[in-house]
């Protein structure tokens, strides 16, 4: 198994507002707190593009960016965007567009509605011509993100930035498909251990029968049910113990991912 | 940094041009187009489109019927295409169920459903019967292309736009090397849906009349819909089949609905395509173009091809044939560049007439008796994704 260094880390969610916040309620020096969230700005994309972009956009930008700033390394990337659903407050707008006489579908709000629109303004704010993936596997999203994002710096030796994350949906689809909170996290793999390096860590797919890992903080535990990206929160809490740790995250069919890891 | 390559074991097409490979490259040797005048419940303005129709009604196994919607029929068609299923058995035999990875591509997936739910609406409720995790969620094709072969190793679904089912080629060749599989199903669907009818008529790139890449008075796209599979496995040159040889990946970081005018990414998509096939841009004896009849994709694409091309060769889009089937595009068409080197026949460029002064590529008019040896299939996507295939005999 390839050792892949987690050069950098950062979450954004109702509470974690930045790294600092981020480290010290990973670390269980503090719990953490449901606080409403504000509006996020990620400053690195131009305002005329920042306008035209969502709530859901914003956010996965803003982890993007937290994570290459503390990185301390070039911005361009390769990158693989992840996330269960991506926008749904774009599908309730274009389809109760669709409702209405001559159907006026937004244009803007259908360049925004592609899966990939977060990778596509990333790329245009980080700009990077660098290859970019954004994928979906449900719930498993950043699990399976995770593998991709492994995948690719085993066979390409370049640094790669995950970025997963998901957003609540509006009324009408939230009574389909609920969760409580946005969440976004950003991990910055390598095979080149950074002076900033956070943690080394192996990754083996699909080992049956064994129960995905909780988190040792009891807030995160809770944190981590309330949005399918937050299921990446025990490994993110091993990375910033700096402790030698397995962990056990869940993927697609009823299977799980080992992650083992080490400062 | 050439990769190893890998052997396209068997491979299965639906699309507006028929069920199978077979149904479908006879339109192609007779240069007959699959699209219409389009009909579509709800749509009221006038286009052609590349329907499957069979997908309106096509019916799902009983018990993975809350997989049910248009997207999902007709990925089953395409399972069910080109005795796909046998050569996936014959795979799970040697390799395990649990070691053949499933990497799929859809922009839409089954948001007719959604669209669905949302006229059905009452009194502020979606209907109960509406199940959005497996239609609507991106991942409801891999979901529902595992379980319908009954695979259970890894999986994603690709949503990167218009080159959602070339990038799948990567991904599964990625997971391959780095040893999370063995083998892989690799596929695109994408189905009609108002939300890509009205949107793409919103950003007036929708034609009214069939689509005509290339040409000086091209008038934008027909939208199409499409399933493609394709089973690789690693290369054992003795084995039938065409071999992947290579892909690039890149992104334009210019524009969200417009590439770089200068085709940028695109060069870089197909240059790193070349280097990891160990190829010389002389070695490609024929390019799938996206060529999507958009005054803007088909403009940029050419200055890209001409700065990484240097001496003329055959190109052609095969939208005219199908539409732009969308996340189901990278699919259909590395397929055909597969159809194309094993029969020795480069499909034309339907409905063009006359050549745009600016372009400095020229495409095959009629088909074209060839033997080849490698070929390439662009696809390029809103975001700025692109992504080059290289495939070869």
């Amino acid at each position: 198994m390839a050792t892949i260094y987690i050069n950098s880390m950062s979450i954004i969610a109702p509470g974690i507002m930045d790294r600092t916040q981020a480290l010290s309620i990973l670390r269980g020096e503090c719990d953490w707190q449901h606080v409403p969230m504000g509006n996020i700005t990620p400053g690195l994309l131009p305002a005329n593009e920042r306008r035209r972009t969502t709530a859901l956009i914003k956010l996965a930008l803003k982890a993007g960016q937290e994570a290459m700033l503390a990185s301390g390394e070039e911005y361009a990337v390769a990158s693989v965007f992840a996330s269960s659903e991506s926008d749904p407050d774009i599908t309730d707008k274009i389809c109760k567009a669709l409702l209405l006489e001559d159907k006026p579908v937004s244009p803007t709000q259908f360049h925004n509605s592609v899966f990939n629109a977060a990778a596509g303004y990333w790329a245009i704010a980080a700009k990077s011509k660098k290859p970019s993936v954004s994928l979906s596997a449900g719930d498993a999203s950043f699990t399976t993100g995770l593998l991709e994002a492994v995948s690719q710096v085993i066979v390409d030796a370049e640094p790669v930035l995950l970025v997963a994350y998901d957003y609540p949906a509006p009324p009408l689809l939230d009574a389909m498909w609920h969760i409580d909170f946005p969440y976004a996290t950003a991990l910055l793999l390598s095979s080149r251990k950074s002076d900033n390096c956070l943690a080394s860590i192996t990754v083996e797919a699909a080992s049956d029968g064994v129960q995905p890992s909780m988190c040792a903080s009891q807030s995160l535990e809770i944190m981590r049910h309330g949005n399918p990206v937050a299921r990446s929160l025990p490994l993110l809490e091993a990375i910033a113990a700096e402790r030698e740790g397995t962990v056990i995250l869940p993927y697609i069919n009823q299977q799980t991912v080992l992650v083992r890891v080490w400062p | 940094m050439p990769i190893p390559s890998l052997k396209i074991t068997a491979a299965s097409l639906v699309n507006a041009l028929g069920r199978g490979k077979t149904g479908v490259w006879q339109n192609i040797s007779r240069e007959e187009s699959g699209l219409r005048q389009a009909r579509y419940p709800g749509l009221e303005f006038e286009t052609w489109i590349g329907e499957v129709e069979a997908a309106a009604a096509y019916p799902l196994e009983v018990k993975l019927d809350k997989f049910n919607c248009r997207n999902n029929r007709l990925a089953k068609l395409g399972l069910d295409s080109d005795g796909f299923r046998d050569a996936v058995e014959n795979a799970k035999q040697k390799y395990g169920a649990s070691r053949i990875g499933v990497f799929m591509g859809t922009s839409t997936s089954g948001i007719e459903e959604t669209e669905k739910a949302y006229r059905h609406m009452d009194r502020e409720r979606l209907p109960q019967d509406f199940d959005m995790l497996h239609t609507h969620n991106i991942a409801s094709v891999q979901a529902y292309t595992q379980a319908s072969l009954g695979l259970n190793g890894v999986g994603m679904t690709i949503s990167t736009a218009c080159s959602s089912s070339a990038k799948v080629f990567a991904s599964a060749q990625r997971h391959i090397m780095a040893g999370y599989c063995d083998a892989a199903v690799v596929g695109g669907v994408d189905s009609l849906c108002l939300t890509t009818l009205y949107g793409f008529h919103s950003l007036q790139l929708v034609s009214a009349q069939p689509c005509q890449p290339w040409d000086q008075d091209r008038q934008g796209i027909n939208i199409g819909e499409a399933a493609g599979y394709a089973l690789l496995e690693k290369d054992n040159r003795d084995a039938p089949g065409c071999r992947l040889l290579g892909y690039g990946e890149s992104s334009d970081a210019y524009h969200m609905s417009t590439p770089h005018p200068q085709g940028d990414g695109a060069v870089l998509a197909m240059q790193q395509a070349l280097a990891r096939a160990g190829l010389s841009a002389d070695a490609i004896g024929y390019i799938n173009l996206h060529g999507t009849a958009t005054h803007s994709n088909d403009s940029a694409e050419d200055v890209a091809i001409s700065r990484v091309f240097k001496n003329p060769l055959a190109c052609s889009s095969t939208k005219g044939f199908t539409g732009h089937t969308l996340g189901a595009a990278g699919i259909t068409e590395i397929v055909f560049a597969c159809l194309a080197l094993e029969a020795g026949l480069l499909p034309a460029n339907i409905n063009f007439r006359q050549r745009d002064p600016a372009f400095k590529t020229t495409v095959l008019t009629e088909n074209k008796r060839q033997v080849i040896d490698y070929a390439m299939s662009n696809s390029f996507g809103f975001g700025g994704t692109n992504c080059s295939v290289i495939v070869g005999r």
